[in-house]
C-alpha cells in the first residue's frame, strides 16, 4: 500500500527513481489508484492546456516606466550618499575661489554708491576743545595720519573728521566748511579705479559725477581713491579738490 | 557605477519582461480582479528590482512568483472574495481527485472554454488554489512552492492533492452542466 499523496508527487516529478519504480508498480497493480493516476494527469493537462498566459503590454509599460524612476531615484540617492562630502567640498572650495577672486581682483574698484553707504559705518572723532585754528590743524593732519589729502586752512576750515572700516578699507570723511558752506572730503583705502564718474569735460587730473545726488569731484592718488562733494557747482568744487590734493 | 547600476536595470527588465505574463496570470489567479492583479503584479515586479541584488541567480520566474506570493498573503488576501480558509483538519484529508472504480475520460473535458477552468479554479479555496496554480500552471517545484508559500514541503502535498480533487469535482459540474459530459458516461 503506498501514500496516495506519493501518486501526485510521480506526476509532479517530485519522486527519486527509487519510490518511483514502487509507486508506479502499485498503480498498475489496483485499478482505483491507476484511475487516480488518470485522474491527476488530466487535471493537469486541462489546467495547462486551458489557461492562458496573461498579455498586457500596457500593464508591462506601466511597470516598466516604475522600475526605471525608480532606478533613477536609487541613482540619484547613491551618488549623493556616496559624494556628499565631495559636494560640499566642491561647493566651499567655489566660494573660497570667489571670495578671493573678489578681495584680489576686484578690491581695486570702487563705485560712488559704495562710498556713500559707507557713511553708516564711520564714527566721529573727537575733536580738540579749543578754536585756535592753527590747533585744530594740527588735530586734523594728526587725524588723518598718511591719506594723501593736504588740509589747507587758507582755503576752508576743518569741521569734523570721522573714520571707520568698511570690507576691509579704512575711509576718513573730513567736512569742510569755507564762505559757500560745507563740502565733505572722502578718502578710501585699497581703491586704484573708480566706476561711473566721467573726465572733466574742460580735461585735468579730475573725474566728475554725482555721491548720493550731490556733485562730486574724484581722483585716485597711490591706492587711494578721493571725493570731494558738496551742494555747489563743479568749478566752486574744482578749486577745493585742487587744494586738497597732494602734489 | 552609473552605468553598472543601469546595466543591472536593463538585465532584470529583461528577465522581468520575459516572465511577466507569469506574474499577472498569477496575480490574477489569485485576486480574481483585473485591477487588483495589475497592482499586485506591477508591485511585485517593483519589489523584486529593489531586492535584485540579492537574487541568488537560480530560477527568476520562482524568485518572482514568490516575492508575488507572499505579497498576496501580507497585503492583498484580505480583500480578495470567494472561498479562502480552510482548515488544517480538511488540509490533511485525502480526496481522491478520480471517483473510485472509474477511469476518468480523457475527452470529458475537451469541450470546457478557458474562462470555464479559470471559474472552476476560482471556486477551490484560497491556498489549495496557490499551490495548484504555482505547480500546475507555473510548473514550481515542491520546495519553491514551500518557500513561495511558507509552509512545509509535506503541507504543499497535501494543499495539491486536495486543490486537484476539489478542481476535478468543480470542472464536473462544469461539464455535466453545459453539456459537454458524454452520453453515458458514469461520474
Amino acid at each position: 500500500m503506498i501514500d496516495r499523496l506519493d501518486i501526485h508527487a510521480w506526476v509532479d516529478g517530485e519522486l527519486d527513481s527509487d519510490r518511483q519504480k514502487i509507486v508506479s508498480q502499485a498503480v498498475e497493480a489496483d485499478p482505483a489508484l491507476t484511475a487516480e493516476y488518470h485522474a491527476i494527469v488530466l487535471t493537469k493537462t486541462v489546467l495547462r492546456s486551458k489557461c492562458a498566459t496573461e498579455q498586457s503590454a500596457e500593464s508591462w509599460n506601466a511597470c516598466r516606466e516604475r522600475i526605471r524612476r525608480l532606478d533613477q531615484d536609487i541613482r540619484i540617492q547613491q551618488f549623493v550618499g556616496r559624494y556628499a562630502w565631495g559636494i560640499c567640498g566642491v561647493f566651499l572650495a567655489i566660494l573660497l575661489v570667489g571670495a578671493w577672486v573678489n578681495r584680489t581682483l576686484g578690491s581695486g574698484l570702487i563705485r560712488p554708491g559704495e562710498v556713500a553707504s559707507m557713511a553708516s559705518t564711520l564714527m566721529p572723532v573727537a575733536q580738540p576743545r579749543t578754536t585756535e585754528p592753527e590747533k585744530m590743524h594740527q588735530w586734523a593732519v594728526g587725524t588723518i595720519g598718511d591719506a594723501p589729502m593736504n588740509l589747507n586752512p587758507g582755503v576752508c576750515q576743518v569741521r569734523s573728521i570721522s573714520t571707520g572700516y568698511c570690507d576691509g578699507r579704512r575711509i576718513i570723511r573730513v567736512v569742510l566748511r569755507d564762505a559757500k558752506g560745507d563740502v565733505s572730503v572722502w578718502v578710501v583705502s585699497g581703491a586704484s579705479t573708480i566706476d561711473g564718474f566721467r573726465p572733466l569735460p574742460t580735461g585735468g587730473e579730475f573725474l566728475y559725477g554725482r555721491m548720493n545726488g550731490l556733485p562730486s569731484l574724484a581722483w585716485t592718488d597711490n591706492g587711494y581713491a578721493l571725493f570731494v562733494a558738496g551742494d555747489r557747482d563743479f568749478e566752486s568744487l574744482r578749486a577745493i579738490a585742487l587744494a586738497t590734493k597732494v602734489r | 557605477m552609473w552605468l553598472g547600476r543601469r546595466s543591472a536595470r536593463e538585465r532584470f527588465e529583461k528577465e522581468a519582461e520575459r516572465v511577466f505574463p507569469s506574474v499577472l496570470g498569477t496575480a490574477l489567479r489569485l485576486t480574481r480582479s483585473r485591477e487588483e492583479a495589475e497592482d499586485l503584479a506591477q508591485e511585485a515586479i517593483v519589489r523584486a528590482f529593489e531586492a535584485y541584488d540579492r537574487f541568488d541567480g537560480t530560477n527568476f520566474k520562482a524568485w518572482i512568483l514568490r516575492i508575488l506570493t507572499n505579497l498576496f498573503i501580507n497585503k492583498y488576501r484580505r480583500r480578495t472574495r470567494g472561498p479562502q480558509i480552510a482548515s488544517l483538519e480538511d488540509e490533511n484529508v485525502y480526496e481522491p481527485v478520480a471517483e473510485e472504480g472509474s477511469e476518468p475520460d480523457a475527452q470529458l473535458f475537451d469541450g470546457l472554454l478557458s474562462q470555464e477552468v479559470e471559474e472552476a479554479l476560482g471556486k477551490v479555496p484560497e491556498d489549495f488554489r496557490t499551490a495548484v496554480i504555482l505547480s500546475d500552471i507555473e510548473g514550481l517545484s515542491y520546495q519553491e512552492i514551500a518557500d513561495a508559500t511558507n509552509v512545509p514541503v509535506g503541507t504543499v502535498r497535501s494543499r495539491l492533492a486536495r486543490g486537484r480533487a476539489i478542481l476535478r469535482r468543480e470542472l464536473e459540474q462544469f461539464a455535466r452542466r453545459e453539456g459537454y459530459l458524454k452520453q453515458g458516461t458514469q461520474e
